[in-house]
């Protein structure tokens, strides 16, 4: 969290910064201190109703079983802070309760949480662990959640009880005994999505959008040994766009529309889901986790997260690629439009070729040596002095072997260097260590 | 089977009385290719010069396939969804995917591809998805022919679309606002991009004729009142409005220019696919050539089908300047999957067929048809005359039955030229036979009719005519296209309207087995898309849905006293003139499609009918929309 914040706005996407977290928990904060009597005040009367039905959908409408009381305020706001303590939750599930498209479940909304199982459900995974293929909401996620052993049994009912009456969620509050009996009594073994759902099955209407599934070789793409080049449509990338992963997890969109790379990151693994762009019509867009540390920049596209980037579904787009003027490479007296030419494998990672009248550049990417960013190695046939426009960005630490990369992200190639030059991206402040 | 068979029943029923392959042709199944994502779809399919089978799947990945010892090889990958490929060499293939014209190579000799070499990306892309890039075919000089898919309703455009952004050609169901969407573009051997032909909606398949002459299909939609074969002439305008953005002179909004003139402006059909009969979705063209040892059609085309499981024959001839003819169901059924999509000649000459679906009707995987060398009993050509079709089978017909004018029931309509989705059968009218004529040898057939009418389509489902050995027709279903006649030809009519006949007997919808089923209305289900309405009157409960394209369906909730066969009623209202199909799940799983043919009227409520295996207590039942809209739905029954 925090990456980004008060940065280059350009590049202030909505996932994995928080502008909207500070504001939200006060938010929040008065909305459970209005709620509480309200729950109150509402559920005693339906105690007394016969009529199943309208029980029924009382307690969905306001939540917790009767018998059980009223999230407690104090509880909620220790809970908040559990949560969103350093290397907590948070980390993983984010602030907003919303997770990481594709391979952090969410919470907020969670229909693992839902149901007579959902709190036992949810103790349980908690306290031992869940590995393997889970489908929450409808969704597809592959990767493991570690059992939680930071926390005794009152802060993680406290931990519990703020995911299940927070962003909306509505579930009953977890007690500390609750937690201290599971913990007892739960076998030792970090918990298979099968082996889960058999003790604490969903209720019938939870069922067709949630449980496991089996997996497909994009889920299982982590740590590649070999570069991996998908052509597929990428969020932030004119149609015609490549994925490519490279050993040591670094992962870049490079676009063919444009003749660019366009972004590079490395947490949260290589895209995901494209199973469904394959054996479908097409239309899927690819989504990949977390934010790039480096997104070349382009007059033309404004600070738009992935989300927006990805849509197909627009009257017009935002620009058509013949207006994108902001072509990199700045060649003297070379005015003509680049033109892709193809790309060659060289040991299994992608040369790109681009030609800009009668000059050709070569662009190809690969993991640093100490695995924290790209190295992109050009190389411009005839020779010639040129200017290349990279974009500084406090993420990032760019670097080149044909001179100083001024501030502004100017770096200027002498015509003896252009024959083979490279700049190297580097991600600053890395949260967690990319293992190369 | 039965299930299949109710479900399918309006296409069943045309089947069965049409049906199908010759016990001549057999059908195998070639193993599937080993995708690590694991699709079995096949995009593109052709034949290495040694001999090796070369797929492509929506995946990106290309494969050989050594016939002789079944083993698959992975030659690419990372092509986006490509849909078509020839062999330049053995290491060295054109493929058509969505970006580009790619030059695909293995330049080591490795056995794998390390070259991608753009041949041309000179074409927007909005990155609507049903911008598809379909099959390049190559001509003798070496120029390349693509054809490039509008985009659909079913979705927008991008945020960065690849080429100019025109917004005249964005309105309208299917779309063309980047460059050459819905064109034919020609690569000359030069390396020049250049827009060839106009008008294409889906133009799923390129091919050649013997003589060099290049044809394309296109798809039942918009403007394209049932599918087609185009014979492809430079600078040509084929129909589909949308392309016109691009073709230069034209001047303002392509779908606010009226029909009128659109027709003036347009080239007809070589053939016109009958919807619903003959084809629903047409896809490549390949001709019977040399290489083929496929029977005594040689120099006829063959074109696959995505809806059934069908290669239809088509035979051509120039009348008044132009190419028409005629087309019939050929290889039909008999263990051929549906989806046909690529073809292509083995090295003995029998036919490899590739299969996809892409979420439409289809199948995937790879089937090979074989000719056992004995002559089947089929209608080998079909040749106007001036006063009815001569009709030339590959064996002596039987006299008696050949000459019955009842087994002659010949009748022509016309589609009609509209922005809408599909077309009626317009002045469907029963054309009279006169007499029939059969040459001394037995084989040629000359029908004539009380009238002749250009600018129609001839139909005739030949009836029980047997060889003089008794042996039944392999195939009956003919759709002449009859554009001109051989002599005085009348003016070309626009047939931007007329009289929608009435939907034939045999698509009228199920009767209700039993009324007196539970009754779950559709605006109390789960809706997620369609609007509720009240329009048209006649629907039980307060309302009913109405279903438009896209990502729409609706789900209730039954429950089911016991458990197994039920039956299911929906009563829906359809006015469009072509059917919309719904997808039906039970319990989250397909079962399959319901064809909702019309109903005549929006006012005009049927019921269509199904029958579901349920289990005991609640079930859901869901109806989703495919590519386009859907009929009206008021409600459905139960029946216990």
């Amino acid at each position: 969290m925090g990456r980004g914040k008060g940065k280059d706005p350009e590049w202030q996407s909505r996932m994995g910064s928080c502008p909207f977290c500070a504001n939200a928990s006060e938010e929040m904060r008065r909305f459970l201190v209005l709620r509480n009597p309200l729950v109150r005040e509402r559920s005693y009367p339906l105690r007394t109703m016969k009529n199943r039905t309208i029980g029924l959908l009382g307690l969905f409408l306001f939540g917790g079983s009767p018998g059980q009381g009223a999230p407690d305020e104090d509880l909620l706001e220790q809970g908040k802070i559990l949560y969103n303590s350093a290397g907590s939750c948070v980390a993983c599930h984010m602030e907003d309760g919303k997770g990481q498209p594709g391979s952090i479940p969410p919470l907020a909304g969670s229909d693992w949480l839902k149901g007579d199982s959902g709190a036992q459900r949810t103790i349980a995974l908690t306290l031992r662990g869940l590995a393997g293929p889970i489908k929450v909401n409808g969704k597809r996620y592959y990767s493991a959640m570690p059992p939680q052993l930071l926390f005794d049994d009152k802060k993680m009912a406290a931990i519990i009880s703020y995911v299940n009456n927070t962003w909306g969620n509505k579930e009953r509050v977890v007690t500390e005994d609750e937690v201290a009996k599971a913990r007892a009594t739960l076998p030792q073994d970090v918990y298979t999505p099968d082996a889960i759902l058999k003790t604490f099955p969903f209720d019938k209407k939870y069922r067709g959008k949630n449980g496991t599934f089996e997996p497909t070789f994009d889920d299982l793409l982590t740590n590649v040994t070999e570069p991996i080049v998908y052509r597929t449509f990428m969020p932030g990338a004119s149609p015609a766009a490549f994925a490519v992963a490279l050993p040591g997890n670094q992962y870049f969109c490079w676009d063919a529309g444009e003749c660019r790379l366009r972004y590079v990151w490395t947490k949260g693994g290589f895209i995901r889901g494209n199973q469904v762009h394959w054996s479908s019509n097409g239309k899927p867009v690819a989504e990949f986790n977390g934010v790039p540390y480096y997104r070349a920049r382009s007059s033309l596209l404004k600070p738009e997260d992935y989300e927006v980037l990805a849509a197909t579904n627009r009257r017009e787009p935002f620009y058509d690629t013949t207006q994108a003027s902001d072509f990199p490479f700045e060649i003297k007296g070379v005015s003509e439009r680049p033109r892709f030419r193809g790309y060659r494998l060289v040991d299994g990672f992608p040369e790109f070729r681009i030609s800009v009248g009668e000059i050709e550049i070569r662009e190809s990417i690969r993991t640093t040596s100490d695995g924290l960013g790209v190295v992109r190695s050009f190389s411009v046939s005839p020779a010639t002095d040129l200017t290349l426009r990279l974009t500084p960005t406090d993420e990032a630490r760019i670097t080149s072997s044909a001179g100083r990369v001024s501030e502004d992200g100017t770096l200027r190639v002498a015509r003896a260097d252009s024959a083979a030059f490279e700049v190297t991206i580097v991600e600053k402040n890395p949260a967690t260590p990319a293992t190369p | 089977m039965k299930t299949l068979s109710l479900l399918l029943l309006v296409s069943l029923v045309s089947l069965l009385a049409e049906a199908g392959t010759a016990p001549q042709y057999s059908v195998s199944n070639i193993p599937d290719p080993p995708s690590k994502f694991s699709t079995k779809q096949i995009d593109g399919l052709t034949f290495l010069p040694d001999g090796r089978l070369v797929v492509c799947l929506p995946s990106g990945e290309i494969f050989f396939y050594e016939t002789e010892s079944q083993t698959w090889t992975l030659f690419a990958e990372g092509l986006h969804n490509p849909l078509g490929v020839i062999a330049l060499s053995n290491t060295e293939l054109v493929v058509a995917h969505r970006p580009e014209l790619t030059r695909v190579s293995d330049t080591d000799g490795d056995g794998k591809a390390d070259d991608y070499e753009v041949m041309t990306d000179q074409f927007g892309m909005s990155g609507n998805y049903h911008e598809f890039h379909f099959t390049p075919v190559r001509d003798e000089e070496g120029n390349y022919f693509f054809a490039l898919g509008t985009g659909s309703s079913g979705d927008g455009v991008r945020t960065i679309v690849r080429g100019e952004f025109d917004p005249r050609g964005r309105p309208g169901r299917m779309h063309a606002s980047t460059p050459l969407r819905g064109c034919i573009v020609k690569l000359t051997k030069d390396g020049e991009t250049i827009p060839w032909s106009y008008g294409h909606r889906t133009p799923n398949g390129l091919g050649f004729d013997l003589e060099g002459n290049l044809f394309v299909t296109d798809n039942q939609g918009d403007w394209v009142g049932s599918s087609k074969l185009f014979h492809v002439k430079k600078g040509r305008f084929y129909g589909h409005v949308a392309s016109l953005a691009w073709k230069e002179g034209f001047e303002g909004t392509p779908l606010d220019t009226p029909a009128e003139e659109l027709a003036r402006l347009r080239t007809r059909a070589c053939v016109v696919f009958p919807h619903g009969s003959m084809a629903n979705s047409p896809t490549q063209v390949l001709a019977i050539s040399e290489k083929a040892n496929f029977g005594p059609f040689k120099g006829q085309l063959l074109v696959g089908e995505m809806n059934k499981p069908r290669i239809m024959r088509v035979m051509l001839e120039e009348i008044g300047g132009e190419l028409q003819g005629a087309c019939i169901p050929f290889i039909d059924g008999g263990g051929l999957r549906t989806g046909a999509n690529r073809m292509d000649w083995g090295a003995d000459g029998s036919l490899y067929v590739g299969h996809t679906r892409h979420t439409w009707a289809g199948n995937e995987g790879i089937t090979r048809v074989e000719w056992n060398g004995e002559i089947p009993f089929e209608v080998q050509n079909v040749n106007l005359t001036s006063t009815g079709f001569r009709f030339t089978f590959t064996k002596p017909v039987d006299v008696g039955s050949a000459k019955d004018v009842k087994n002659w029931p010949f009748k022509r309509y016309y589609y009609r030229y509209h922005k809408s989705y599909g077309s009626p059968q317009m002045d469907l009218t029963p054309v009279a036979v006169e007499s029939v004529e059969i040459s001394e040898d037995g084989k040629v057939v000359e029908v004539h009719l009380e009238e002749l009418a250009a600018w129609h389509i001839h139909e005739v489902t030949i009836g029980k005519v047997t060889s003089r050995d008794g042996e039944a027709l392999g195939n009956r279903l003919v759709a002449y296209t009859l554009n001109r006649l051989l002599d005085n030809t009348p003016p070309e009519p626009l047939q931007v309207g007329g009289t929608p006949s009435k939907p034939k007997p045999s698509i009228k919808p199920v009767p209700v087995k039993n009324s007196r089923g539970t009754v779950y209305e559709a605006e109390t289900a789960k809706v997620k898309g369609p609007s509720l309405d009240t329009k048209y009157a006649g629907f039980s409960g307060t309302g009913y849905i109405d279903f438009g394209p896209g990502n729409q369906s609706v789900t209730w909730t039954v429950k089911a006293a016991k458990a197994g066969d039920h039956e299911i009623v929906i009563r829906y209202a359809l006015g469009d003139g072509a059917g919309r199909p719904l997808r039906l799940s039970v319990n989250d799983r397909e079962i399959g499609t319901l064809p909702f043919p019309s109903t005549g009227g929006w006012p005009d409520w049927k019921d269509l009918s199904s029958p579901v295996k349920l289990k005991a207590g609640e079930n859901t039942i869901r109806l989703e929309a495919l590519d386009r809209s859907g009929a009206n739905i008021d409600h459905l029954q139960l029946v216990e």
